[in-house]
């Protein structure tokens, strides 16, 4: 079967999409701002479609685009405090390139856990990720104060990510 | 890795970590690679967890109806995650020949494929965030007040009635943040879905209202046909225990804190189901309090026995909203009967939601709190309540009310209360009210 062009780039985007989306968000935590930069990656990579080297992973010529964007993006945050240094960018896409196949498999494993997450965990959990609150608000939300709610969201995340570790060694197991 | 450094990574992603957190997270990164993949976990997972709940829910959407199983089936990810694909595959195409038609070199596609909603008109609207004149996916609208009318898709008509908070999420769905809706979805839609925050409503060939009230609950009230309402997990889909079918005439109250559902007798007419300047209508709230010691008739939003401050004796309490439209003076009137004359019976305040959300023991929030005695011959009849203890009527401003009836007797009869716009016409003593409040439209089965 012969894929047109744009037919190729769907194919390859969407593979790449939630490693490069999980990158540009590892960088720009603000997930509307996150988008915005998604979207410009997007437009990036097709105009530049003609350029990617078919021997080397589409997503890691992505994660190199996105991280261009990134930085253009940070020249207006440079006052954030939440800003990396530029060495920092480098090596965070080195290993979200690294990583790419491996965290191509996980989101399975994070559905399967995050099924196991019950009561006030899950509802902070919606809050923040669902309705994109922020602590103080989700505090507000279900009466709690603001570090208590920080704090319950922490641990809600330590846990899935060590049912994805136990998880992902009895597969590997397998 | 540390436990403080992951609560320090957690802290950068949710965008609340202190400039001497972020230092020492920079510095910790730099530190080894093993640390910087710590951090590609997290931040990987982090993402996930929003993409998760998103994405499923607008995939739901995307769905027609017919082909969605009532109950989710447990293990049905993978078939999820295909089909994502191909709506991703379907959305990218689209999305590149918009951006870089060179590339492809196909035609722009035409304004109506991006376009998933359009206005069709508007009254008295003051938005917070007016609705471009394309209305494309995730477009947030904010309306502050006013009637907007919307189609979404092809034949979905909405009514918003402000103040509400919309999100277009694809033209089978969208997405209620708060306020009220007003739906009426063609016969030929396959399925059309309002998710709200903690809950879903999909229709079945239906008009229906849902409101997002501020505490979270969701209520729907279906005018015709049928929809299902659910209380939904954390990633939009309805939980297969926590779903219910809701027909003409019904409602349901989607308690999204407490994981509940009550259904209740349904209230169409509390939705502005058409564009038109509004005219605030009699007020006729009906339930019962008899007997010894339950409410009957759950036509009004909660009823809970509480104990009182201070004494082994407790009450029985009902919460009934409303909305005001005018501004005006309205009276008050209620028909029951009870045991005694003395005004200690029945306990009636009033008060506005928004200043009750400032200060939920209602303490400050009550506008006005009036004891009265109710008929000691045991024969039910009107009675005007006087707010103020001066005149007969209060001033009200346009907003959200509560009226909270307090019963400390057992053997009360309150059958209904009725805030109209004017004094005059008074009710009937058989019972019936005057012919101008009938337009008031009570609730079904009372």
């Amino acid at each position: 079967m012969n894929l047109s062009s744009s037919e190729r780039f769907a194919v390859l985007w969407t593979k790449a999409q939630p490693t490069v989306s999980a990158f540009v968000s590892s960088l720009v935590p603000n997930f509307h701002q996150a988008e915005d930069v998604l979207d410009q990656v997007v437009v990036t990579l097709m105009r530049k479609f003609d350029q990617y080297d078919q021997d080397r992973p589409f997503v890691n010529w992505s994660i190199g685009i996105a991280k261009f964007e990134v930085l253009k993006h940070r020249r207006t945050m440079a006052r954030d405090r939440h800003v990396f240094c530029d060495e920092l960018v480098q090596d965070i896409s080195e290993e979200y390139e690294e990583m790419s196949l491996e965290l191509d498999h996980r989101r399975q494993v994070l559905t399967q856990c995050l099924d196991q997450v019950e009561g006030r965990g899950k509802k902070a959990l919606q809050l923040r990720y669902f309705d994109d609150l922020k602590p103080a608000e989700i505090a507000e939300r279900m009466r709690m104060a603001a570090g208590a709610v920080r704090v319950m969201l922490h641990r809600v995340r330590a846990a899935i990510r060590k049912c994805m570790e136990r998880r992902n060694g009895e597969l590997r197991a397998e | 890795m540390s436990d403080k450094m992951l609560q320090y990574i957690h802290d950068y992603l949710d965008g609340e970590i202190s400039s001497e957190d972020s230092q020492r997270l920079e510095e910790w990164l730099q530190e080894s690679r093993e640390n910087v993949r710590s951090f590609v976990t997290a931040s990987h997972i982090h993402r996930q967890l929003r993409d998760l709940t998103i994405g499923d829910a607008a995939h739901r959407s995307l769905t027609p109806l017919s082909e969605r199983p009532l109950v989710r089936p447990t293990e049905s990810r993978s078939t999820l995650y295909i089909s994502l694909t191909v709506v991703s595959l379907v959305l990218v195409s689209i999305s590149a020949a918009y951006f870089y038609p060179q590339i492809f070199q196909q035609d722009p596609p035409q304004t109506q494929e991006n376009q998933y909603a359009q206005l069709t008109g508007s009254v008295e609207c003051t938005w917070i965030q007016a609705p471009p004149e394309v209305i494309t996916l995730n477009t947030v609208l904010k309306l502050e007040s006013g009637i907007a009318r919307f189609t979404v898709g092809d034949q979905t008509d909405i009514l918003l009635e402000g103040p509400a908070e919309l999100v277009v999420i694809s033209k089978s769905s969208i997405r209620l943040n708060s306020g009220r809706i007003w739906v009426h979805v063609n016969d030929s839609v396959p399925g059309f879905t309002v998710f709200t925050p903690g809950a879903l409503v999909e229709d079945v060939g239906t008009t229906f209202g849902v409101h997002v009230r501020s505490d979270r609950v969701t209520e729907v009230h279906v005018e015709s046909g049928m929809v299902y309402a659910a209380i939904t997990d954390m990633k939009g889909v309805a939980m297969p225990d926590k779903k219910v079918p809701v027909r003409a005439n019904e409602g349901a109250l989607l308690d999204v804190d407490h994981n509940e559902i009550h259904l209740i007798n349904g209230l169409p007419s509390q939705f502005v189901r058409e564009l038109a300047a509004r005219k605030t209508p009699p007020i006729v709230l009906h339930y019962e309090m008899s007997g010894t010691t339950s409410w009957k008739s759950m036509n009004f939003s909660k009823a809970e026995r509480v104990n009182l401050p201070d004494s082994n004796e407790s009450q029985y309490v009902v919460d009934y909203d409303f909305r005001l439209f005018s501004t005006g003076e309205f009276a008050t009137w209620f028909y029951g009967t009870g045991p005694h004359s003395f005004s200690d019976s029945i306990v009636f305040e009033l008060m506005r939601v928004e200043d009750l959300q400032a200060d939920p023991s209602a303490e400050t929030a009550v506008a006005t709190r009036i004891h009265v005695g109710v008929n000691p011959n045991g024969k039910l009849r009107w009675q005007r309540l006087s707010w103020d203890e001066v005149g007969k009527s209060i001033l009200l401003v346009p907003g959200h009310y509560r009226l909270r009836v307090h019963s400390r007797e057992i053997e009360e009869t309150l059958e209904r209360v009725v805030i109209q716009f004017e004094i005059l016409p008074s009710p009937a003593e058989n019972g019936a009210p005057p012919q101008s409040m009938r337009s008031g439209e009570p609730p079904q089965g009372s």
